[in-house]
């Protein structure tokens, strides 16, 4: 069911009580908009399922590809590489020709299409034993797919383009930075898609899908990109990266499109939180050690430097808009503030994130009591509870009062968990 | 209407192409075989595994260096590294260059490391891999191995077709046999 459905049944009691509609107008009006949820599940299901279909049978035919039928002959194998396509063009012209529009049929064939233009590349190269650089194979399948997703107005082979690209972008990252930035290009050719999928309100799974798939994607190639680049200075990167992600996610516009900021806000929150917590330790700032600057000399390219200046000035714009208007989640979104100063003073880095991170915890708890939500609560605690932990551990401080701090928080949690359920009448 | 012709248009034209790049792979690399001169290149198999096109043999090739008067090529950096005879019959790089030699064979490859102080260019041929079926390529594994053990490694080698900076492996050899014959005699 749709924000607008949900915000509509909140107000029904209000309309009713207020004399606006009567009872028996509320009853017809979720009767309506529970029929339309019901049959929206229905429609989404069975794309889902005829996509998986498609999906497991073109997986099956590249294992019998794999099989490597060597028996045959070189002509019969060159003559059956085309079959693959063949059959996935022969599906996708009759899914698009359909008189009514079939969207599973049409994901499908063209999710179907799109791996078996691997597959058939793949068996030219299996025929004739050609020498394996497989971002070439992985760029030319991508580019070769990439059309399909206009053509067909389908999103699975959009997710197939973001998944193979993001194999060749972070392993360009490695090998050449400068070709690396074709990634980029690549990403921005699929932006159309993702905003014709945004503006569709009648399949938002298709949005968080895509969403989610291009946020992976990003953080991988753009923190494989930074590693090579600027190898030494991670501590400031990754933060930073994830700090945008998580900004972009939280920050509100003015456009009412469907949930795409949602694997933003989640995805950049995980990486500020893991980062931030690591960056507690001593390792990632200590000198002459295997991740640190003289690991590895770095590439140290112009557009390495653009990244970093465009990934700034981001963060500045989009902090200032979170910090205008939600306070709360601006504190998440400061790491790589934080990060910059403690790579300023090495010395006093380790204790200045512990205490950003012991902050970080505190706040979390705190929203989540105001809120009354007992999973900020919990991840609050959580955190809490991996930093004394792994302080803990990493001290001489006697077990026993290692063991009775753990069971103090252990104990805490139990009791706000409880005191919660209660509230809610749940226990 | 208008846009389901639009649709099928672009469909049509895309299907051109997708069926179009395997075809013009596959008459690249018919022309190599065809036109291609036959090398002999002593290998050391592994065997690994590729998700997506199947099982093959790893091959290296046993000399890949090559000697060089300017050695300052960079890493992944494309050369010629020309190719000729040893009295044994076996292949091995005679010179490098930046560019495509005039006359004789040569292969394109990709600087893995210049070397200098001895003087040497290192390269990243590709002649990389040898697809079996796919119960095969363990067993062709085991057997270099144990041809290995017994001093015997040097009668695996790989017949390749060099064409215009272009080469395309045709047959492995272990055991101074095709691979396929000596897994097939060892399974009996």
């Amino acid at each position: 069911m749709n924000n607008n459905v949900k915000w509509l049944y909140r107000q029904i009691p209000d309309l009713v009580s207020n004399g606006v509609i009567t009872e028996q107008n509320a009853e017809q009006i979720r009767q309506y908009y529970g029929r339309m949820a019901d049959a929206g599940k229905k429609r989404t299901a069975l794309i889902v399922c005829s996509v998986i279909g498609f999906l497991l049978i073109a997986l099956g035919i590249v294992s019998l590809i794999a099989h490597n039928w060597d028996q045959l002959g070189r002509a019969v194998r060159a003559v059956l590489s085309m079959l693959p396509s063949l059959l996935g063009i022969g599906l996708t012209f009759f899914a698009l020709s359909q008189k009514k529009a079939n969207p599973g049929l049409k994901e499908g064939s063209a999710a179907f299409l799109s791996l078996m233009i691997g597959a058939s590349l793949a068996l030219v190269c299996q025929t004739y034993n050609i020498a394996g650089d497989t971002r070439d194979f992985v760029l030319t399948w991508m580019v070769l797919s990439l059309p399909l997703v206009y053509i067909a107005e389908a999103t699975v082979p959009a997710v197939i383009c973001v998944i193979g690209i993001t194999v060749w972008g972070a392993w360009s990252a490695w090998e050449n930075t400068t070709q690396s930035f074709l990634y980029w290009l690549f990403i921005a050719a699929l932006i159309p898609h993702f905003l014709m999928v945004l503006r569709d309100k009648s399949y938002p799974v298709r949005a968080l899908l895509l969403s989610t798939f291009l946020t992976i994607s990003v953080f991988v190639v753009t923190l494989n990109l930074f590693s090579r680049i600027f190898p030494g200075i991670w501590m400031v990167t990754y933060p930073l990266t994830c700090a945008v992600v998580y900004l972009l996610g939280v920050c509100s516009f003015k456009v009412s499109l469907n949930s795409w900021q949602e694997p933003l806000r989640k995805l950049g929150a995980t990486g500020l939180v893991v980062v931030s917590f690591l960056l507690t330790y001593k390792w990632p700032w200590a000198q002459n050690d295997w991740w640190s600057i003289s690991w590895m000399q770095g590439d140290y390219s112009a557009a390495g430097y653009a990244m970093i200046f465009i990934l700034i000035c981001a963060m500045v714009v989009l902090g200032f808009l979170v910090v205008k208007q939600k306070r709360e989640e601006a504190l998440l979104g400061a790491a790589p503030a934080v990060a910059i100063i403690g790579l300023a003073m090495r010395p006093l880095a380790m204790p200045l994130f512990t205490l950003y991170f012991l902050g970080l915890s505190l706040q979390h708890i705190m929203t989540g009591v105001r809120r009354a939500r007992l999973v900020t609560i919990n991840s609050g605690l959580l955190m809490l509870a991996f930093l004394i932990g792994g302080k803990f551990f990493d001290s001489e401080i006697n077990f026993v009062i290692k063991g009775l701090v753990m069971i103090g928080l252990g104990i805490a949690f139990l009791v706000v968990n409880v005191m919660f359920a209660r509230r809610k009448g749940g226990a | 209407m208008e846009k389901k012709k639009i649709q099928l248009a672009f469909l049509a034209f895309l299907s051109a192409l997708i069926i179009g790049v395997p075809v013009s792979m596959v008459i690249q690399h018919e022309a190599v075989l065809k036109h291609g001169k036959e090398f002999r290149f002593r290998t050391a198999p592994v065997d690994p595994f590729d998700a997506f096109r199947g099982r093959y043999v790893a091959l290296s090739i046993e000399n890949n260096s090559v000697p060089a008067q300017k050695v300052n090529y960079r890493y992944g950096q494309e050369v010629y590294a020309s190719v000729e005879n040893d009295p044994d019959g076996f292949a091995k790089f005679s010179a490098v260059s930046a560019s495509a030699p005039a006359s004789g064979d040569y292969i394109k490859c990709r600087v893995r490391h210049s070397n200098p102080g001895g003087g040497t260019v290192s390269l990243d041929v590709p002649i990389d891999r040898y697809y079996m079926e796919e119960g095969n390529a363990p067993k062709a594994e085991r057997l270099y191995m144990r041809l290995n053990r017994q001093g015997k490694q040097r009668d695996a080698y790989v017949v390749v077709a060099v064409d215009r900076g272009n080469v395309l492996v045709k047959k492995l050899y272990v055991g101074g046999k095709p691979v396929e014959d000596a897994v097939r005699e060892e399974g009996k």
